[in-house]
């Protein structure tokens, strides 16, 4: 009983002689809702990769990722994407683990905890891309990061591989109903026969991606003919 | 004014009341010093002065932090996980490997015995060294969800409020625990015995 006396006494003496004082509530409360500020930044940083992941993989359609997957020299297609998928996979792992700090944070398992992020991050990223703010983004991120520019460049250099069948550039002018003349981006000129192709006349300008086979010496005979881009609000249909 | 009516009053009451009335918390002190003690000593090897002189910081630091208490939660579930988290950081600071240095409580020992499958009735000293030992071995992160169980009597829910870890996790634990518990005792050979 004694022993017992002592404890209370020791820790009633401590509190004293210290002054020790209670952290006031609302240092607990600030702690709280900074883990959750901190897990809403994740989340929205996460967003933005997303939305860039999205907008990175809705520039080429699918049959262009399964031509990729058989040439080595288009695999550069594949890395952007994979770049963001470990930003992404970054940014989900620190707002799951920011949330499984809050108060009731552990209530959860950690995978449903990272669950939660990446989904959180998927939504916020495919909102922010039907905004149009991912177009915004990558271009941002083209002027301001060197790297994230030579990195884009490499689309670029995939579609600079007439031997491999792929071709981009500007249309320069129409010689006949079917065939065109081309800029490439090395500037050489091509004339394209699009005679296969059931195409629109494309406008002056337009940047464009070729697909098909040389048939001479600065001749290309299109299988397929895309804009630059994947048709949407700001590209005119073919 | 506390002091009189401080006996009757549930430990979460006296929690609100410690942060403008240090007199409460010496209550709350008085009602968990002697089980925290036996916790601490359970997981630790500590002479007594240093298991009170631990047991004297855990429940400063639990006063300093009373505002963080959860009133959803209960209050011997937060004060343990104080305990659980200084006794961590205990061990990670003298850097040696968490054993067991404790008398096993009889009451403990029926508890495991029923659910692991011992017979109770076997030679009770032999029984109490034999756990005893047997626990010495089974790995802390298993330990700990065992002793909280079987020595504290906390539910498995409360389990997960004190590590910190979501229900599923601590019935895992539990089921690994057992199955390290039983094979450092064998709990087939002496059920036979």
């Amino acid at each position: 009983m004694k022993k017992r006396q002592d404890i209370v006494g020791r820790v009633h003496a401590l509190i004293k002689e210290r002054g020790i004082k209670p952290k006031p509530g609302w240092v607990f409360s600030f702690k709280e809702v900074l883990l959750w500020a901190l897990f809403s930044l994740s989340i929205g940083l996460g967003g933005m990769t997303a939305a860039l992941i999205i907008f990175l993989l809705s520039e080429e359609e699918a049959d262009i990722y399964l031509r990729a997957a058989r040439n080595p020299g288009m695999l550069f297609i594949f890395l952007i994407p994979l770049l963001w998928l470990a930003v992404l996979a970054a940014f989900s792992w620190g707002a799951a683990s920011t949330l499984q700090r809050t108060k009731r944070g552990y209530h959860w398992h950690a995978m449903t905890l990272i669950g939660i992020s990446v989904v959180g991050s998927i939504l916020v990223g495919g909102v922010l891309h039907s905004t149009g703010w991912s177009d915004a983004l990558d271009a941002l991120l083209g002027r301001g990061l060197p790297y994230y520019q030579d990195l884009r460049g490499a689309r670029g250099r995939t579609w600079s591989q007439p031997e491999e069948g792929m071709l981009a550039g500007n249309v320069l002018r129409y010689t006949g109903p079917q065939t065109f003349l081309l800029l490439d981006l090395e500037g050489n000129v091509w004339e394209v026969d699009s005679s296969y192709v059931l195409a629109l006349p494309l406008p002056q300008g337009m940047p464009v991606r070729v697909l098909g086979v040389i048939s001479g010496p600065g001749y290309f005979t299109a299988e397929d003919v895309r804009p630059w881009r994947v048709p949407d609000m700001r590209m005119p249909p073919f | 004014m506390i002091a009189g009516n401080a006996a009757s009053m549930a430990d979460e009451a006296l929690a609100a009341f410690s942060v403008r009335q240090p007199e409460a918390f010496d209550e709350l002190v008085r009602r968990y010093q002697a089980k925290l003690l036996r916790y601490i000593r359970r997981l630790m090897i500590l002479n007594e002065q240093e298991a009170e002189d631990l047991l004297q910081d855990v429940f400063l630091s639990a006063y300093v932090n009373i505002g963080d208490f959860d009133p959803e939660l209960k209050f011997s579930t937060w004060i343990y996980r104080i305990t659980h988290n200084r006794v961590i950081s205990e061990f990670r600071k003298v850097s040696v490997r968490p054993t067991v240095s404790f008398e096993v409580e009889q009451e403990a020992v029926l508890r495991i015995a029923a659910d692991i499958n011992i017979p109770a009735d076997m030679d009770r000293k032999i029984l109490q060294k034999r756990i005893r030992d047997a626990l010495a071995r089974v790995p802390l992160k298993y330990r700990e969800v065992l002793e909280l169980y079987y020595f504290e009597g906390l539910a498995v829910q409360e389990i997960s409020d004190v590590l910190r870890k979501p229900v599923g996790t601590i019935g895992t634990l539990m089921r690994r625990g057992k199955q390290a518990f039983c094979k450092t005792i064998d709990c087939h050979t002496l059920s036979l015995s």
